[in-house]
């Protein structure tokens, strides 16, 4: 098993070596890859050493927002023993992804580390509703989902009207609203890189925790797991790492349910391997989606928010059909 | 008789239901207790006060004279280990890795896995006589097996007090004896044992101590000669019966002395 994990580890590893280096190369005009390289050490063409500077924020960016949504996902989707739980559809991306427009909205544009702020604020208050909603009458995982899936309609919607109440605002978050990764500085990059980085070591203390809890609530805590106390820490890790990540791109869906089911197929049930593994499928899945976003259009971007809803639909269908009854 | 784990006059209830009453007991160490009474009658929730997966409404339990809730879960785990009712075995699990999740308490962030966990486990698999199943699918075991692989689980947790729920449950006649005669030897090495059981002449056979629940009260508490007799029966189960020797043990037999009956 062990054996597995580290040859898909270092195969997933591989994979975003390469496709960070793609993204490096790959845009309106497109560098090979030798001058990619030579760029990185600064001894490109003056044309190559900026387009490769501008290039990484985007690319780092892209990681940090890969490794927040899918490991979101992944401790979400553990601590509920639900494999439909997820970021974007329990509503929490949309949730960060309003107040995100709010904060726009309200003190015109604002820096990036407010937005992390406030995009974690958003994804706490709706991650809560949510839980609060699901759990009157008893929570079920059906009822989360449907909780979910409410809250993220509303959300989204409340965030639209905002948006295009305002001719200003909407020029302002049309392309982010759509997810997207348009950046070119390193503010981003340095606002949501501690956050991300605390939630992976947040996860990093979940994953044992997480495979007692998947044997239902009474043996985890027989085992000397605090069934509170680790819902509270994995609510608090979803929050800073989807905050985060959707204050980066806007709400990207679906990287939350792909990256950690793709990981559950290929190592297995041990939490601690998904989680590892969720964390570098996450930034491959985010990485090729923005590289097709920038490809797929004959001229200008498609919004990676879009592109990864068309990859990730069709495997939400196969999914639901795979599973009978939730 | 020595002990380290007490109810001290505890009651329990469900959304303001109550379920117990003020009950006071001692679970003795190194025995093999019995908790009986009928379907609702609160033996699991007595099993889950002593694991402190329910809090109390009132009283105390006690583990070396400390109330357990304010023991940390994880030193807990090293004294009790709980077998609930329903576990849940995660889809796609093999045997020997549900079993290396009861080591759980024994590990820290930075020492997952030792060589005492592995030989735990090898022991429990062996114990509960699921070596050869080590790599099954969890999910392809009959409900047999997969009983006597949350039994592995348990003991590979290492604790000198286990609790059981209904452990018998899916199993035939033949694992149910070798459960019962397993159970009954940890307690022999010094384990405290406390299970829920149904059957009671299995029960008396192999446990040296009995509880009996009814109405959210120890109705009786002692050997089995001293509990299971015809006016227990009536009030635990408003059944009326004959308690005859058990031809093999000599230990009392219920037998029920209607044929049919209108509860
Ligand atoms: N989580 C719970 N919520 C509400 N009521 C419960 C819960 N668990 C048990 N009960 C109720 O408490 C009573 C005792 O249950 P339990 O301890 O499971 O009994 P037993 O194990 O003896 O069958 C029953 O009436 C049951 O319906
Ligand atoms: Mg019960």
């Amino acid at each position: 098993m062990t054996a597995r994990l580290g040859l898909a580890v270092a195969l997933a590893s591989s994979m975003l070596c390469i496709l960070a280096l793609a993204s490096l190369a790959i845009g309106a005009k497109s560098l090979p890859l030798g001058e990619v390289l030579a760029a990185l050490t600064g001894d490109a063409s003056d044309v190559a050493n900026e387009i490769v500077a501008m290039r990484v924020p985007r690319m780092l960016l892209a990681i940090l927002a890969g490794i927040g949504f899918a490991l979101a996902g992944a401790v979400m989707q553990a601590v509920t023993r639900n494999v439909l739980a997820d970021p974007g559809i329990m509503g929490v991306n949309a949730g960060a992804s309003l107040a995100v427009v709010l904060c726009v909205a309200l003190t015109g544009m604002a820096q990036p580390m407010t937005l992390v702020w406030a995009a974690m604020g958003g994804a706490l208050v709706t991650g809560a509703l949510v839980q609060i909603f699901s759990s009157l009458g008893g929570a079920t995982a059906l009822r989360l989902v449907l909780c979910g899936v409410a809250m993220s309609a509303i959300a989204g919607g409340a965030g639209w009207a905002v948006t295009l109440s305002d001719p200003d605002l909407f020029r302002r978050v049309l392309v982010w609203g759509a997810g997207s990764l348009i950046v070119t500085d390193f503010e981003p990059v340095r606002a949501v890189a501690p956050f991300v980085l605390a939630g992976v070591l947040l996860t990093l203390v979940l994953g044992p925790r997480l495979n007692a809890i998947a044997l239902g609530n009474d043996l985890a805590r027989s085992l000397g797991v605090g069934i509170a106390g680790t819902q509270m820490a994995a609510a608090a890790s979803v929050v800073v790492l989807a905050g985060a990540a959707t204050s980066a791109t806007g709400p990207v869906g679906f990287v939350g349910l792909l990256a950690p089911l793709a990981a559950r197929a290929v190592v297995g049930v041990d939490q601690r391997a998904i989680l590892a593994l969720t964390a570098l499928l996450g930034p491959v899945l985010l990485l090729s989606a923005d590289l097709l976003a920038r490809v797929v259009l004959p001229q200008g971007e498609a919004p990676l928010g879009i592109v990864m809803a068309f990859a990730g639909a069709p495997v939400l269908i196969a999914l639901a059909y795979r599973i009978g009854d939730l | 008789m020595n002990y380290r784990l007490q109810l001290d006059r505890v009651s329990a209830a469900y959304e303001g239901v109550s379920v117990l009453k003020d009950i006071s007991l001692v679970l003795p160490d190194g025995v093999f207790t019995a908790i009986m009474g009928a379907n609702g009658s609160g033996k699991s929730t007595l099993l889950k006060l002593l694991g402190g997966a329910v809090a109390p409404v009132a009283g105390k339990i006690l583990l070396d004279g400390k109330p357990v809730s304010a023991l940390r879960p994880r030193h807990l785990a090293r004294d009790i280990a709980m077998l609930p009712q329903f576990p849940l075995a995660p889809d796609g699990i093999r045997v020997a890795e549900l079993v290396m999740r009861g080591r759980f308490p024994h590990q820290t962030m930075f020492r997952q896995w030792s060589a005492a966990d592995r030989t735990a486990v090898d022991a429990a698999m062996a114990q509960a006589g699921v070596a050869d199943l080590a790599h099954r699918l969890v999910s392809t075991l009959s409900g047999g097996q997969r009983q006597r692989v949350w039994i592995a689980l348990v003991l590979a947790q290492d604790t000198p007090i286990l609790l059981l729920d209904e452990p018998t449950s899916f199993l035939d006649i033949a694992y149910q004896v070798e459960l019962m005669a397993l159970l009954s030897e940890l307690s022999e090495r010094g384990r405290t044992i406390v299970a829920v059981l149904h059957d009671i002449n299995q029960a008396s056979r192999h446990a040296s101590h009995l509880v009996m629940l009814a109405g959210g009260q120890v109705i009786a508490a002692g050997r089995p000669d001293e509990v299971v007799r015809a006016e227990t029966m009536r009030a635990v189960f408003r059944l009326e019966s004959v308690i005859v020797p058990d031809p093999v043990t000599f230990t009392p037999m219920v037998v029920p002395s209607e044929l049919r009956r209108n509860r």
